[in-house]
């Protein structure tokens, strides 16, 4: 199961299988910046650091460009993580916890990053 | 006077993957697959008589365009020839050419979106029948969609696109969201063809792009349901049900499998009788214009187009 750590927060969460980005900050109650949820606005892009994530499902162009993706950005309602990974929320935006009752150990602010077996970015399966 | 222009007739939408986009209208919302031709897929609601509503197209997210009906083939060459005097490009659109529908004028808005007019499109009548019907049908699915009611179209300069449906299409503005009442430069136009709040309405934000388009429902009883079966199905909900300031009406807008924003919109909040006087909302009102419980605007409703 990949862990997903989110800076600057530094907060981990691992991801279950073929959970998405978005799935697995869900579950663990943690609220950030989404649109429609659903691959078609955009909204909910972050810059992928370390480690890698594929696409299920076909992504429109118009949505996350090529270059994009060259820089590492991945649409996190979409984006599955098949390693280890590390991403970074847009700018301006931050991590909102909605279930710190639930999950205190999801701490914000956090102990110290370990990038673990994470290895430098990579984006599979995009059409 | 009235405007020529009947209703909002199809809205012809490009989806990621045609298969759950079939699962979401047909199962979810309960239109009916009509027709499945090249690639594309036609669908329309039990409430609505002519083929179709919608036509689905695999291929990225958002609007390829929008038709309106009109009542008569002069219509259309007045209309033609009121957007070219407006300035903006028009193209003749042979019969058959789009699925089922006749001869069209298509027209690119201020906002660049494509609106085709047309006269014609094959008449299949409603699931209730026009004689002795039923209240509605037993079998339909999920929602169970009355029909499509109209679009909201983002635009770079809303007061640009509020005049040309007002000078060209005959629509008239039944409510507006201005700077303020000393500055009314326009930030939103809900704009009627008939005596609905809105057939199309446009607010400020990129040009060709889709903000949602509308089903109508019965009542508010309708909408909560609608909400029951979005948890059922897992469908990502925007906001609601709440009620819009702005036309009264009852709503919960959701997205499609492919991000396209879609609404479901119940009441009749007034007629747009000619003489209706147009409302204006100010902007420091738009957010319980928008949202008349929340009475503030969630990220979504500014950033999220297709």
């Amino acid at each position: 199961m990949p862990d997903v750590t989110i800076r600057p927060d530094g907060v981990r969460v691992t991801a279950g299988a073929d959970e998405t980005l978005l799935g697995a900050l869900g579950r663990a109650g943690l609220r950030y910046r989404v649109g429609c949820r659903r691959g078609g606005c955009g909204i909910c892009k972050v810059q992928l650091l370390l480690g890698e994530v594929r696409y299920e499902r076909p992504i429109a162009a118009s949505v996350l460009t090529d270059d994009e993706q060259i820089e590492g950005i991945c649409l996190s309602c979409r984006a599955v993580p098949i390693t280890n990974i590390v991403i970074e929320l847009q700018e301006g935006d931050r991590l909102r916890k909605v279930l710190g009752f639930v999950y205190p150990r999801v701490a914000i602010p956090p102990v110290s990053v370990e990038i673990g077996s994470a290895t430098s970015p990579k984006i599979k399966g995009k059409e | 006077m009235s405007s020529a222009v009947i209703r909002l007739g199809y809205v012809h939408l490009r989806v990621t993957d045609l298969e759950e986009a079939r699962e979401h209208y047909s199962n979810t919302l309960g239109m009916e697959v009509v027709e499945e031709d090249q690639g594309k897929l036609y669908l329309k609601c039990w409430d609505e008589w002519d083929h179709h509503s919608l036509v689905l197209e695999e291929g990225g997210v958002g609007l390829v365009k929008f038709g309106y009906k009109v009542e008569s083939s002069d219509d259309l060459a007045i209309f033609e020839e009121r957007a070219q005097k407006f300035g903006a490009t028009t193209g003749r659109v042979s019969a058959g050419e789009n699925l089922k529908v006749g001869e069209a004028v298509s027209i690119t808005l201020p906002s660049e979106q494509t609106l085709e007019l047309y006269t014609d499109m094959e008449f299949s009548g409603t699931e209730t029948g026009s004689i002795n019907p039923e209240a509605w049908p037993r079998h339909v699915r999920g929602v169970g969609t009355h029909w499509i009611d109209h679009a909201l179209i983002p635009a770079e300069d809303p007061g640009l696109v509020e005049r040309f449906m007002n000078e060209v299409l005959d629509f008239k503005t039944a409510e507006r969201v201005v700077e303020s009442m000393e500055n009314p430069a326009v930030i939103g136009s809900w704009m009627s063809c008939g005596e609905s709040p809105h057939d199309l309405a446009v607010i400020k934000g990129p040009n060709d792009k889709l903000h949602h388009f509308a089903y109508h429902l019965e009542d508010w009883n309708a909408i909560l349901r609608a909400g029951d079966i979005f948890s059922m199905d897992d469908v990502p909900i925007d906001i609601g049900p709440t009620r819009h300031g702005i036309t009264r009406g009852t709503t919960i807008y959701f997205f499609d499998p492919a991000g396209n924003r879609n609404e479901v919109f119940a009441g009749l909040g007034y007629r747009v009788q000619p003489d209706f006087p147009t409302i204006n909302w100010t902007v420091d009102h738009l957010a319980k214009g928008i949202f008349y419980h929340a009475r503030e605007l969630n990220d979504a409703f500014t950033s999220v187009f297709t």
